[in-house]
């Protein structure tokens, strides 16, 4: 593990790069060639990108630099080297999802969310590596390879947003755009020591976008602070007439609020189900940030939840059942060239009734209920993002405790679950390292379009403590 | 009734679905239907309670009701 001392450009935070940028001390082309180099030395062992554009990012980053010299700065993404996960459309740029079925897949247009980080200047090197499809939790892609966790590369950097989450720890970009469905900002973020925020659904533009289950996708920032999150989110939160699911709620100036403490804040907890069933570091480490946080004036609130078991099968049951929709041309004229585990889930999620989507759809509005009444007496809720660290590469179970293996997929959806049905925003923040050096995650759910609230307790949070800003040795 | 599905009742879901799958392919997708069945059904059996009856499958969420903005 190393800290912070005399760094490489590419080591930098966002905000520090973006300073670096507005004072012309830095352009944005030596952002672009330090993170190229870094990606080039990292790739080998990490393997979190499927398409590196690096000539394209020149060329770009250089006619940034010509504008900024010009006058015409455009805000703190402006010459910034990013990475875009690959089930985003980027034009001109092969676009995957980490499929062989759209293997060739070069897009006409961009993704809402390409788009805006294009206008606000960001530079993108690379479509990062990713679950095929979205559809699993480990990024172990038979077509490109399985991504490598930066923090001990025999581990995952579970998914399906891995390659995002790799490529920021490992320093690859400044930051990085994943999709979450049932965790897969949230999953990655955790074990690879990061942040990510998954939105209200409703906030950032699905457009374009290439779907795993229609009513659960969101997109949103993977980034090394709370405060580059909030840079990010700014960029691509906000209405688009092109995705009919997008909402007409106005986007306020998080970095504004981003200082105003959380004295007073009145942070959830439900007992019972936050904190059983998980192994004892993820245990001692969420605990420990809730101590933290009552140390800064924070109060925490036991809460009950009548009715949050039962989740995890209402999102196996939607997350299998909307996917198999979409892929159903595909799985009967191109089964071969699904990757097993896949294609299995798609096969599974035609034999699912239409009754059993429909109670899973019924339960997601009396658990946002559940939530909503509970709201009245807390701002936010605070729960491990999942309840264990890294597993192996290429492993299907988990032993959480007792020795017992239980399955990956369903294992891995404990905590991240609840935010995905009841389409509250979340994010997770780094909180500790397992006694082997893995990272751990907790995660901050808040109100609906309150996306403000999250990044200000986890900014507080990373301002008393150090978690976020350790690096792994790769 | 055994929570296992057998090889050959996912070849009667086949048929419903009108997806062919061949015969080694059975196995692995009635292992996972054997855990993801009964635990489907036991939320059924929730939601079908009475005092559930008035709620609304939730299948998008569009625009927010003003209550829940709170910006």
């Amino acid at each position: 593990m190393k800290h912070a001392a005399a760094r490489d450009l590419y080591q930098h935070t966002l905000l520090e790069a973006a300073q670096l940028v507005e004072q012309r001390k830095v352009s944005p082309l030596d952002l672009t060639e330090s993170v190229l180099k870094q990606i080039e030395r990292a790739e080998p062992k990490i393997n979190a990108f499927i398409t590196v554009v690096a000539d394209q990012a020149r060329a770009v980053a250089r006619a940034h630099e010509a504008m900024i010299q010009a006058g015409y700065y455009l805000g703190p993404l402006h010459g910034i080297p990013i990475a875009l996960k690959d089930n985003l459309y980027t034009k001109g740029i092969r676009s995957t999802a980490g499929s062989k079925v759209l293997g060739d897949f070069v897009p006409k247009e961009d993704a809402t969310v390409t788009a805006r980080l294009k206008s606000a200047g960001a530079i993108i090197v690379g479509k990062t590596n990713m679950h095929e499809f979205a559809w699993g939790g480990t990024t172990d892609n038979p077509h490109y390879g399985p991504t490598r966790n930066p923090w001990n590369t025999e581990r995952f950097p579970a998914g399906s947003s891995g390659g995002s989450g790799a490529a920021v720890a490992a320093r690859e970009c400044f930051g990085a755009i994943g999709t979450d469905t049932g965790g897969s900002i949230r999953l990655p973020s955790a074990v690879n020591g990061v942040t990510g925020i998954r939105p209200t659904i409703g906030r950032v533009s699905n457009y374009n976008i290439v779907p795993l289950a229609w009513s659960m996708d969101t997109a949103g920032p993977m980034t090394r602070t709370v405060a580059d999150c909030a840079v990010m989110f700014s960029a691509i939160a906000g209405h688009d007439p092109k995705d009919e699911a997008s909402a007409r709620v106005p986007v306020p100036d998080y970095m504004a609020q981003l200082n105003q403490g959380i004295r007073g804040l009145r942070i959830g907890v439900v007992p019972d189900y936050f904190f059983s069933h998980l192994q004892p570091a993820v245990h001692d480490a969420v605990r420990g940030a809730l101590k933290v946080l009552e140390g800064e004036k924070a109060q925490v609130v036991d809460v009950e939840i009548a009715n949050i078991q039962g989740n995890i099968s209402a999102q196996l049951t939607i997350e299998s059942a909307e996917p198999s929709t979409y892929h159903q041309h595909w799985l009967r004229s191109r089964p071969q060239d699904y990757g097993e585990d896949v294609r299995v889930l798609l096969e599974v999620g035609e034999m699912l009734l239409a009754t059993h989507y429909l109670q899973a759809q019924r339960y997601r509005t009396l658990l946002r209920h559940e939530f909503m009444e509970a709201f009245d007496a807390v701002d936010v809720f605070i729960c491990p993002t999942l309840p264990f660290v890294a597993t192996p590469v290429g492993a299907t179970s988990v032993v959480i405790e007792g020795g017992k293996e239980e399955d990956m997929l369903s294992a891995i959806m404990q905590y991240t679950g609840v935010p995905s049905l009841t389409g509250l925003p979340s994010m997770s923040v780094p909180c500790g390292f397992s006694p082997d050096g893995l990272p751990i995650g907790m995660q901050i759910i808040g109100r609906p379009f309150d996306e403000a609230t999250i990044f200000r307790v986890g900014h507080h949070f990373q301002q008393v403590t150090d978690w976020h800003t350790r690096e792994p040795n790769v | 009734m055994s929570d296992e599905i057998t090889e050959k009742e996912v070849e009667v879901f086949e048929r419903l679905a009108d997806l062919a799958l061949k015969a080694e392919r059975r196995k692995a997708v009635a292992g996972i239907l054997s855990v993801w069945v009964p635990a489907a059904n036991e939320l059924s059996r929730k939601m079908a309670e009475p005092q559930h009856r008035a709620l609304l499958p939730n299948v998008r969420f569009t625009h927010p009701a003003a209550d829940e903005v709170t910006e």
